[in-house]
């Protein structure tokens, strides 16, 4: 599937597999939220309904050019990050880009985001990505020391070669195992970049009316959604390829998605959400220091 | 003032950039707001993300309830008072039959006292039910408001039993209680209870044990303790300042004199504190609820009075006193003799936590924490509207 037509098929189809899966892990996710509220929940495919009613409103209000072009930012980014994440029979991009492209086309949706809701001039979507801009200090610090951690160990920053070298000895060698302290650190910051409580400030109803998305409605909400929805996908695979020895068909890779999305909305559901200040000082605190250790043991002894 | 844009010899090149109306700006929080019980605004100045200045701005709710009970017959005024407070009505139906039963000299058989107080506990746990949920809410845990909430709707359930009505009661007439308890009644109220009582260890499980509730209410929103009664301050938010006062023991009526139950107080004064007394008020009140069961005798349960079309309440005033879970409600009547009441002034206890104290409290504080500080004080916004 990474040569000929079949690649061409993969690069036109895999925008769409990537928005089904996030539409499905979207909707488990509002599902498994509500059975532990004693909810019943709406329907899986519920993502999906709200972009498309999004996506069909007319679009009455733009906020200036930065504004429309802050949305293709924000969903090109993600669709771009995307095609370097390899997936079971797909990684054809990857020998192109390794984990340290993936870092800067990663941070492409957010600065879209920044643009867009900066030209709204909207307080609180301003203080939204305020704080999404400090929680980057936090957790995107944290994970790329991991990264570095995994990367010394193993010889290659290639997030294809990383994930087969992980399958080279089952469990036994995926990155979680061989080095907890890093697996554990990135797992934190995976629930930062997923903006999942407890480090949902960026977002946070209560206290800012929504941040980024105050401004945001009809279209331009819908293409958050849809962004929204392949990141899940995204962020999860990123996480799985580099600790949990990604996938080697797509029956585990979907079942490994699912089962690192509970971990996610479990924890998301039991806990209120940090300060901001609070959330960093936790970042700083317990999986900054974890992966240092992490990294320094692994200069020590190579473990 | 210097600016904070100079050029590399020092000039300012943006004069007056760091004068303070350059610096701060204006956030609006509300009307439509979780971060209380109704419509209700905050107009926040605000500079970085600390709260310079906070005016609240009321009236979203305004139906004049005061001039209204003027304008209509004793017995009718009895559905709207409960609108006062929506989650907690109970207390304002009781203390407006009450005022008339004082200037009538009305005496209210001893069994609708008890059950009096068996409603007003049960609107007191579903107030607290409700409002442990608004503010698991204002810092993102929305687990507990589902949770909280379906529970409180069991203490509903009983409500709707007992007067027809879920949320309005119109329950508590001038002379006792409009119905007597239905057939199994008692035993429905005590499985209410003791599922109530069960499913706390996981309120504080999930809530008031979580660390996160802990980092972010403690020592938040505090009322200065040396000015808690000198503003005004009544009901969980005093008592979460360490007075335990209380009207049910102060100065009690109907039958709390004979109830044994203990009056929660707290140290700190600060968000969490409150939140805590009304966490342990709500064991207290299952407590209450058990023992008035208990000893509640037979009898009747209304001593009718005259047709309420025709009906005059002799002339005179009350002024009478009921600890709702807002804290002390007052109503001050006045009757001409009429058929209609002269004044019915209501002392709520929103007023004072909802506007003066929230303005205070949240000078100073950080825009994340004004939803939470405004929950702590849980007001009912039609109650300063009233």
């Amino acid at each position: 599937m990474n040569s000929g037509i079949g690649l061409i098929v993969w690069i036109i189809a895999y925008p769409f597999v990537s928005f089904s899966l996030g539409v499905l892990l979207g909707g488990y996710g509002r599902k498994l939220t509500a059975r532990i509220q004693r909810r019943v929940g709406p329907s899986w495919i519920q993502p999906f309904f709200d972009v498309v009613k999004l996506m069909s409103k007319k679009t009455n209000v733009s906020h200036g050019y930065m504004h429309d072009v802050a949305m293709m930012m924000l969903v090109g980014g993600t669709l771009l990050t995307m095609y370097f994440v390899p997936v079971p029979g797909f990684h054809y991009f990857s020998q192109f880009g390794d984990y340290i492209v993936i870092m800067y086309i990663l941070l492409v949706p957010p600065l879209g985001m920044a643009l867009g809701v900066g030209q709204t001039a909207n307080p609180n979507g301003s203080i939204g990505i305020a704080r999404a801009l400090q929680m980057l200090a936090g957790y995107e610090v944290t994970f790329v020391l991991t990264f570095i951690g995994f990367a010394m160990k193993n010889g290659t920053t290639s997030m294809y070669e990383l994930m087969m070298i992980q399958q080279s000895g089952g469990v036994a060698t995926w990155g979680l195992v061989t080095n907890p302290l890093l697996g554990v650190a990135a797992l934190f910051c995976l629930q930062g970049m997923m903006n999942e409580k407890p480090f949902e400030v960026v977002i946070a109803p209560h206290e800012i009316a929504t941040g980024p998305m105050t401004e945001m409605g009809g279209k331009y909400l819908g293409m958050m959604f849809i962004q929204h929805l392949i990141n899940l996908v995204v962020e999860l695979t990123i996480y799985m390829n580099l600790f949990l020895g990604g996938a080697t068909n797509w029956f585990e890779y979907v079942a490994k998605l699912f089962a690192l999305f509970t971990l996610v909305m479990s924890v998301n559901a039991v806990y209120g959400r940090f300060r901001t200040d609070s959330a960093l000082r936790f970042f700083w605190k317990l999986p900054l220091p974890m992966a240092a250790l992490g990294v320094i043991l692994i200069m020590i002894n190579g473990i | 003032m210097s600016s904070i844009i100079t050029a590399n010899d020092g000039r300012d090149i943006m004069p007056g950039a760091n004068a303070p109306e350059n610096r701060e700006y204006n956030m609006f929080i509300g009307p439509n707001h979780p971060g209380i019980e109704g419509n209700f605004a905050l107009k926040l100045v605000v500079e970085g993300d600390t709260i310079v200045r906070a005016k609240t701005e009321a009236g979203f709710l305004h139906r004049g309830f005061e001039k209204l009970m003027e304008e209509r017959l004793f017995i009718q005024n009895i559905a709207i008072v409960a609108r006062i407070c929506v989650p907690d009505p109970d207390p304002n139906e009781e203390n407006y039959a009450r005022a008339i039963e004082t200037i009538a000299n009305i005496e209210v058989p001893r069994r609708a006292q008890f059950i009096r107080v068996l409603v007003l506990e049960l609107s007191r746990i579903g107030s607290h039910l409700f409002t442990f949920g608004g503010h698991a809410g204002t810092i993102g845990l929305y687990t507990l408001p589902n949770w909280s909430i379906s529970d409180r709707d069991r203490v509903l359930e009983l409500f709707e039993e007992l007067t027809g009505g879920r949320v309005y009661h119109i329950y508590n007439m001038p002379g006792g209680v409009r119905r007597d308890l239905p057939s199994g009644f008692k035993q429905r109220v005590l499985d209410v209870m003791s599922y109530i009582e069960e499913r706390l260890p996981e309120y504080d499980d999930i809530f008031f044990n979580n660390k996160i509730l802990l980092n972010r209410a403690q020592g938040i929103g505090v009322l200065p303790k040396d000015k808690a009664l000198e503003w005004g301050a009544t009901g969980p938010d005093l008592r979460g300042a360490g007075f335990a006062h209380d009207v049910r023991k102060d100065d009690p009526y109907e039958v709390y004199g004979e109830l044994e139950f203990e009056v929660p107080t707290g140290e700190a004064s600060d968000a969490y504190s409150r939140l805590m007394v009304r966490r342990r008020e709500i064991e207290q009140s299952i407590s209450i609820v058990r023992q008035v069961l208990d000893k509640m005798p037979e009898g009747p349960v209304w001593n009718k009075q005259p047709n309420p079309l025709k009906w005059r309440v002799p002339a005179g005033d009350a002024y009478v006193r009921t600890e709702s879970s807002k804290g002390e409600y007052a109503y001050y009547m006045v009757s001409d003799g009429g058929i209609r009441p002269y004044r019915v002034h209501v002392r709520g206890a929103s007023v004072t936590h909802g506007v003066h104290i929230l303005e205070h409290m949240l000078t100073g504080a950080r825009i994340e924490d004004a939803s939470q500080i405004m929950f702590s004080m849980d007001a009912c916004p039609p109650e300063v509207d009233r």
